[in-house]
């Protein structure tokens, strides 16, 4: 995807660049990198704006003894979990397994190449960030809010630029219907994948017994996809995680 | 003289005298690494279930008893009778828990204290009229930095005694406030902008619900009471921006938060009297411009 690509600046060289509700420009002085960004009303697709004015919203500055003028962007899942609830609630019938398909908001991480290394400037998110709390006031977990529409069928997803697709699937092997509400995405196992030039995570496979009962979740990875970006925490070298990501009602409540 | 106190001390000197001191020596000598060490060791098994404060108070405890120990087996080689020491030490406890009655006081509270885990270091709490966090829990006292930057030590005797809050215990708080509505406004939109308000917020949770609700007919305005949740770190910025964002939609929305008013209702009698008294001034006022 284009705009991934490495982007060489020249010096004073501004560039805005919209992605889905946010805004920001980049300039680069030649021994400076200077950030300005903020939150449009309306979603926007993508699009970079070369040699454009500079405009002073929220600005941050990064100062360094060498000149890079190499900047590129990464897109990340959220550092929460992200707790999306559905515009149309559905249920899933006893017996059934169904494959949903949910987009929920990237963060794109903004870093410039070194000859050495690569440094992350900033992390942001491509709309304003909501919070909301997951479980007991006593000792749940904080979590970014997102409403989203569950998509069944792959053909009927309708992209939005700087989101990335979920793909998860319920099979419920209880013998009663389940309530599809809400939805918790653990943004800490997912990879992003880039496929049919869309972002994609990796897939949810979710095997539902009952509430009282162990509801395995496995994180299954993507055929014929390139990986952008790994996950930040490996589920199958942490077994505490394992425990706590296998509770069925840490993902759906 | 000086041959005699040199003669009386040789003769002190025995060879039984200078095993004993040898023994007394060697056994603070050895004693005391060996007491440090086993601290460490127990400390190390001890850590892995206890909080840094309870660890801190722990440490301290084993290291005086290890200590106590260490002096009365170091005095026992001297030839010092424990029994005989116990009891000194039973006379002189009596007359020192005569004298030190608050402090041991402050100290049981402290344990007590420790065990009930109402807060830890770092906390911030509330005590009669003093806010404050928590900088360290010893055993007489609680040090405590105020927000505005001062030191404040409340002995351990007091807060067992006293009703105390603990701000910050638990990771999301709520946010109480009322606003008046004047008695024209069409209550139904007003809580559709409150809710839109809540819903803009940055710092306002989503989940668990904000809560709404008409409180009372007030005598001036209609009062809504708002309760939003927040995490403890945005809980200023929460209530903060909430009022100041709810203030500037109001005027926007031109929904009216009244003054105190009274509202005046005159009689046909009062009315005369009225005119009756205005009559008067008026004449007075042509009066003294007369004069």
């Amino acid at each position: 995807m284009k705009i991934f690509d490495p982007m060489n600046f020249q010096e004073n060289e501004s560039k805005k660049i919209k992605i889905h509700r946010l805004e920001f420009w980049l300039r680069y002085t030649g021994e400076s990198w200077e950030l300005s960004y903020h939150y449009q009303n309306e979603y926007d697709n993508f699009s970079i704006e070369n040699n454009c004015s500079f405009e002073p919203f929220k600005t941050e500055k990064w100062v360094f003894s060498e000149p890079y003028p190499t900047i590129f962007l990464k897109p990340v899942l959220a550092d929460k979990p992200v707790l999306t609830e559905f515009k149309n609630p559905t249920s899933v019938l006893a017996g059934e397994k169904i494959c949903l398909f949910e987009q929920i908001p990237a963060s794109i991480d903004i870093m410039i190449k070194t000859p050495k290394k690569e440094i992350k400037l900033k992390q942001l998110s491509i709309i304003p960030e909501q919070l909301t709390w997951l479980g007991d006031p006593l000792d749940g977990e904080l979590c970014y809010h997102d409403t989203a529409e569950a998509v069944f069928n792959e053909k009927l997803i309708q992209y939005q630029s700087g989101a990335i697709i979920c793909p998860i699937i319920i099979n419920n092997q209880s013998n009663h219907t389940y309530p599809l509400k809400q939805l918790v995405i653990r943004t800490e196992f997912l990879g992003i994948f880039i496929k049919n030039n869309q972002l994609w995570t990796n897939m949810m496979k979710i095997e539902y017994y009952g509430d009282d009962k162990e509801n395995p979740i496995d994180i299954l990875p993507l055929e014929n996809t390139v990986q952008l970006t790994p996950p930040r925490e490996d589920i199958r070298q942490q077994s505490r995680l394992i425990k706590r990501i296998s509770n069925f009602r840490s993902f759906i409540s | 003289m000086d041959i005699m106190n040199n003669l009386q001390i040789y003769n002190w000197i025995t060879p039984e005298r200078i095993t004993l001191l040898v023994r007394f020596l060697l056994t603070l000598v050895i004693g005391f690494p060996l007491i440090k060490l086993l601290n460490k060791i127990i400390m190390k098994f001890l850590g892995k279930y206890l909080n840094p404060q309870s660890e801190m108070v722990a440490e301290r405890f084993i290291w005086y008893t290890l200590l106590v120990i260490l002096v009365v087996s170091a005095l026992n080689q001297l030839g010092f009778k424990l029994s005989a020491l116990l009891g000194a030490a039973g006379i002189f406890g009596v007359a020192i828990g005569f004298a030190s009655q608050t402090s041991f006081s402050n100290l049981i509270s402290g344990m007590f204290m420790i065990s009930e885990k109402s807060f830890s270091v770092g906390d911030v709490i509330k005590i009669g009229g003093t806010t404050g966090i928590v900088l360290s829990i010893d055993l007489l006292s609680v040090k405590l930095r105020t927000f505005d930057n001062q030191y404040i030590r409340i002995p351990n005797e007091n807060l067992i005694k006293s009703e105390l809050t603990n701000i910050s215990k638990f990771p999301i708080r709520r946010t109480d406030f009322e606003i008046g509505v004047a008695y024209h406004s069409n209550l139904r939109n007003v809580e559709k902008v409150i809710k839109e308000v809540i819903n803009d917020n940055h710092f306002a949770l989503k989940e668990p619900s904000p809560l709404v609700t008409i409180v009372n007919f007030g005598d001036s305005s209609i009062n809504f009471k708002i309760g939003v949740w927040a995490t403890k770190e945005n809980f200023i910025d929460c209530s903060n921006s909430l009022k100041m964002d709810l203030f500037e939609r109001f005027q926007a929305e031109n929904i009216e938060i009244p003054f105190p008013q009274r509202v005046l209702s005159i009689s046909d009698n009062d009315h005369n009297l009225i005119q009756q008294a205005l009559t008067i001034k008026n004449s007075l006022k042509e009066k003294s411009s007369i004069d």
